[in-house]
C-alpha cells in the first residue's frame, strides 16, 4: 500500500482528522510522525535557518522523522487561504513544502503532495482531485473521500467545542489514534464538573498550545495546579469571527483572526481570572497579535495576563517558575476578593 | 487652514509624496531623513519582535508630530505579510501616547473611502481635478526619481572623479523635488539626464557586476542599508537594483513586466507566493545569473518572512546557476563595521573568482591554438 508520512507538526494540529480520513479513504495507509521530542527538535534546529519561528523548525525535524521511517510520499499542503472570503494563514505555511525540499534536499526526500488551497478563489476539492490524480485515484473516489473527510473533520470540531478541558484534545492529538477515522466517532464526553476551580484562559497556535515540546505540557501542568484551563479551539466559530475586530479591526490572517477573538472573548468573560497568550520568538503574525492582545488585556484590570514567548533556547524551569508566579498572584486575589 | 501632512521615508519617495500632498493643497512635512535618533526612538515604543521597517516608520511619526504634523498618511497593504497591519497597531500605539492626529491608512480596500475622506476634508469644490493632478505628480515624480537613480548605479563605477555621481544625483532629485509644474518636471527630466551625461566616465572598465535584491524598504532605504548603493558604486561596482516606489506603483497597474519575468524564473522554486516579493528575490536572482552579473546581495530585515523563505531556497539556486549570494539581515542592532567587511569581504570573492575564470577561459584558449 502506498504510503503518505504527514508531519505532527503546524497544522496537523487542525486538520488531522481531515487529513487522515482522505488519505484511507482513497486507500493509502498514512504515517504519522513521531511525538515532538528532543532529537526532532534538534533535528529541525540544525536544518532550517536561525531566524525562522520554532514551529517551523519542528516541522522541519518531523519531516525527517518520516523521511526516515521511508515512506512513499509527503503531504504537505499549501495553505494559503481557509476562508471563503479574502484572507490567509500565514506566510510560512504557503512556502513550506518548497523550503523543505530545498532545505532537505541532501536527505533524498520523497515526492511531496503539496496540493495549494486557497478557497476564495478555488474550491477544495480542486487541491484534493490534484493529490488524487499524482496518487492515480479515480475523481469520483476522491470526491467521495473527501466529503467523508469533511464530515470526519466537523465531529473533531464539534468534539473540541464538547471537551471538558484542553487535556482531552491535547491526548487525541498526541496519541496516533484512529479514533476519528469513520467507524469510530468517540462518544460524547459528559462535563465532570469544575466547581470551584479557578479558570484560566489560554491562547495561541493549536501547534504552539497542544505540541507538548514547545508548549513545555503547560496544560497538564496549570491542570495539576489546580487550574482549569480554557482554549480558543472550545469556543464556537461565529463568537471568535465576532470578537476579533474589537482589538484588531483588520484582520486577514484566519488563525490569528480565532486567536484575537478567543483572547477577546475570555477578557469579556466573568468566570475567567487570567488569560496567558502562549507564542514563540520569530513568529511574524504574533509580533503583531501579542502587543494588540497586550494593549486589549490592559482595559481589563480584573483579569491577569501573561504573554509567554518561547523558542528552543527557553529554559523549562524559567517558564514553570513565571507561571506558578502568575497563577499564585490569582490565587492571591482571589483570596482577597472573597475577603480572607 | 493650513494642514500639515506627513508620510514615512521610502528611500527617495519623499520626493513623489511631496509633490502628491502639496498638488492636494496642503503643507508637506517631511521627517528627517532616518538617523540613530529615529531608529532609537522608533524601536523603544514598538514591539520588539516586529520587523525593522516598522520601527523605523515609528520613528519618522515621532518626528513628524516634534514638526508639527496633524494627518499621517500610511501606505499598506492588504497581502498576507505584517506590513497589511502596520498602520492600524501604529495608530493604536500613538494614540495610546497621546497624540492626536488624523491619519489615512492606504491600501485596495480604503481607496475609495480615503478619496471621500479627503474630499471631504479638502472641499468638494474642485476636487476632483486636484485630485488627478496630485495623482499625475506622484506618477510622474516617482518616474523621474527612479529614472535619476537608475543613472547614477549605472554611472558610478564609471567614474573618473570620485564622488562626482552621486553629487549630481542629488542636484538632480533636488532639482526634481524643486519643479511645481509638469513643465518644471519635463525640465529637470531633460536637464538630469544631460547632467549625467557630462559626467566624465571611463567606459573601458570592464566593472564587477552585482544585484541588489530583497525586502523593498531595506533595499530603498540607504540610510538603513548603510548607503549600500554608493558604497559599491565607490568601489568600482556596477549595481542593478530594480526595486523602488515607480516599480511598486507599476506593479498595482499591473505593468511590471519585467518583474512578472522574474516571477516566471521562479516558479520552479517557489511556486506560490507566500506574500511580499519572496519570489521576485528568487527570480531575478536567475535572470542576473543568465545576464552575467557576478553576484547578488540579499538584504532583508531580521524575521522577514518571505524573506527567510526566499534565502533558504536561494541557497540552492544559487548553486543551481552558479552565482555567489551574500545574506544579510538588518535590524537595530546591526553595526556599520560588521556590514562593510562582509560586504568588502563578498567583492573580493566576486574578483576572485573572475580572475580564475579568466584564467581557466584563456588557459583553453591557449590549448585550442
Ligand atoms: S504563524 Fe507564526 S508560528 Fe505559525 S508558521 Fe507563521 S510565523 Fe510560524
Ligand atoms: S515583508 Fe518582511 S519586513 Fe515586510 S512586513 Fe513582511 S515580514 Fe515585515
Amino acid at each position: 500500500m502506498t504510503t503518505i508520512g504527514i508531519p505532527r507538526a503546524l497544522l496537523y494540529y487542525k486538520y488531522y482528522p481531515l487529513w487522515i480520513t482522505f488519505f484511507e479513504e482513497i486507500g493509502c495507509q498514512v504515517v504519522i510522525s513521531r511525538n515532538s521530542n528532543k532529537r526532532i527538535l534538534d533535528d529541525g534546529v540544525r536544518n532550517t535557518l536561525d531566524e525562522v519561528c520554532l514551529p517551523c523548525k519542528i516541522f522541519t525535524g518531523h519531516t525527517i522523522n518520516l523521511i526516515e521511517k521511508g515512506v512513499d510520499y509527503l503531504f504537505i499542503p499549501r495553505m494559503k487561504s481557509v476562508e471563503t472570503k479574502k484572507s490567509f494563514t500565514c506566510p510560512r505555511l504557503v512556502g513550506t513544502s518548497d523550503v523543505i525540499y530545498y532545505s532537505l534536499r541532501a536527505l533524498n526526500p520523497p515526492t511531496i503532495l503539496s496540493p495549494y488551497v486557497e478557497t476564495y478563489t478555488h474550491p477544495l476539492i480542486e487541491a484534493y482531485l490534484e493529490v488524487g490524480e499524482a496518487l492515480g485515484v479515480e475523481k469520483d473516489r476522491v470526491e467521495k473521500a473527501l466529503a467523508k473527510a469533511l464530515e470526519v473533520q466537523e465531529k473533531f470540531t464539534h468534539f473540541k467545542k464538547k471537551a471538558p478541558s484542553p487535556h482531552q484534545i491535547m491526548k487525541k492529538l498526541s496519541t496516533v489514534n484512529r479514533e476519528f477515522a469513520p467507524a469510530n466517532i468517540p462518544p460524547h464526553i459528559e462535563d465532570e464538573g469544575s466547581d470551584g476551580k479557578i479558570k484560566i484562559a489560554l491562547v495561541g497556535h493549536s501547534y504552539v498550545i497542544y505540541d507538548p515540546l514547545i508548549s513545555m505540557n503547560l496544560i497538564d501542568k496549570l491542570t495539576s495546579m489546580g487550574i482549569e484551563v480554557l482554549t480558543g479551539e472550545m469556543l464556537p466559530e461565529e463568537l471568535l469571527m465576532q470578537n476579533y475586530q474589537e482589538i484588531l479591526k483588520q484582520m486577514h490572517w484566519t488563525y490569528e483572526k480565532e486567536i484575537l477573538g478567543a483572547a477577546n472573548y475570555y477578557l469579556k468573560d466573568d468566570q475567567i481570572r487570567g488569560l496567558i497568550y502562549m507564542s514563540t520568538f520569530a513568529c511574524g503574525p504574533a509580533s503583531l497579535v501579542g502587543e494588540a492582545i497586550l494593549r486589549q488585556a490592559r482595559k481589563h484590570q480584573d483579569k491577569s495576563f501573561l504573554a509567554l514567548v518561547v523558542d528552543e533556547h527557553t529554559g523549562e524551569a524559567g517558564v514553570m517558575t513565571r507561571i506558578e508566579a502568575f497563577v499564585d498572584m490569582i490565587k492571591r486575589k482571589e483570596g482577597a476578593a472573597h475577603g480572607n | 487652514m493650513e494642514i500639515k501632512v506627513s508620510f514615512p521615508h521610502m528611500g527617495n519617495s519623499y520626493i513623489a509624496f511631496r509633490g502628491l500632498v502639496a498638488a492636494l493643497g496642503c503643507t508637506p512635512v517631511i521627517p528627517d531623513r532616518p538617523n540613530s535618533k529615529t531608529v532609537k526612538e522608533g524601536s523603544k515604543v514598538s514591539p520588539e519582535a516586529i520587523c525593522f521597517p516598522f520601527k523605523i516608520n515609528m520613528g519618522d511619526f515621532l518626528n513628524a508630530f516634534e514638526k508639527g504634523t496633524q494627518v499621517l498618511v500610511m501606505v499598506t497593504g492588504v497581502g498576507p505579510c505584517r506590513f497589511g497591519y502596520y498602520g492600524e497597531l501604529q495608530e493604536k500605539i500613538l494614540r495610546s501616547m497621546g497624540y492626536d492626529f488624523e491619519i489615512y491608512i492606504i491600501n485596495q480596500n480604503s481607496i475609495v473611502d480615503i478619496i471621500k475622506r479627503l474630499r471631504e476634508m479638502l472641499g468638494h469644490k474642485g476636487f476632483y481635478r486636484k485630485f488627478w493632478r496630485a495623482l499625475r505628480t506622484l506618477v510622474n515624480k516617482s518616474k523621474t526619481a527612479h529614472m535619476i537613480e537608475r543613472m547614477a548605479r549605472e554611472t558610478r563605477c564609471y567614474e573618473v572623479n570620485k564622488g562626482e555621481t552621486t553629487k549630481v544625483m542629488n542636484q538632480c532629485l533636488q532639482l526634481v523635488d524643486q519643479a511645481k509644474t509638469f513643465r518644471e518636471m519635463k525640465r529637470a527630466r531633460k536637464k538630469a539626464i544631460r547632467m549625467f551625461r557630462e559626467i566624465q566616465v571611463d567606459k573601458t572598465r570592464n566593472p564587477i557586476k552585482v544585484a541588489i535584491l530583497g525586502e523593498i524598504y531595506v533595499v530603498v532605504e540607504s540610510s538603513i542599508n548603510f548607503s549600500i548603493e554608493e558604497l559599491l558604486g565607490d568601489m568600482g561596482v556596477f549595481v542593478f537594483q530594480p526595486s523602488g516606489l515607480y516599480e511598486w506603483l507599476k506593479h498595482l497597474v499591473r505593468l511590471d513586466f519585467t518583474a512578472k519575468k522574474a516571477v516566471t524564473l521562479a516558479k520552479p522554486y517557489l511556486k506560490y507566493t507566500t506574500g511580499a516579493k519572496d519570489q521576485y528575490t528568487i527570480g531575478y536572482t536567475i535572470k542576473c545569473s543568465q545576464e552575467g552579473y557576478d553576484g547578488v546581495i540579499h538584504l532583508y530585515p531580521f524575521t522577514c518572512m518571505p524573506q527567510t523563505m526566499a534565502r533558504t531556497i536561494l541557497d540552492t539556486v544559487s548553486r543551481d546557476y552558479n552565482i555567489p549570494v551574500l545574506n544579510i539581515s538588518l535590524d537595530e542592532h546591526s553595526g556599520e563595521a560588521g556590514f562593510l567587511t562582509r560586504v568588502e569581504a563578498f567583492i573580493d570573492l566576486l574578483e576572485r573568482r573572475r580572475v580564475q575564470r579568466m584564467q581557466k577561459a584563456s588557459l583553453l584558449e591557449a590549448r585550442a591554438i
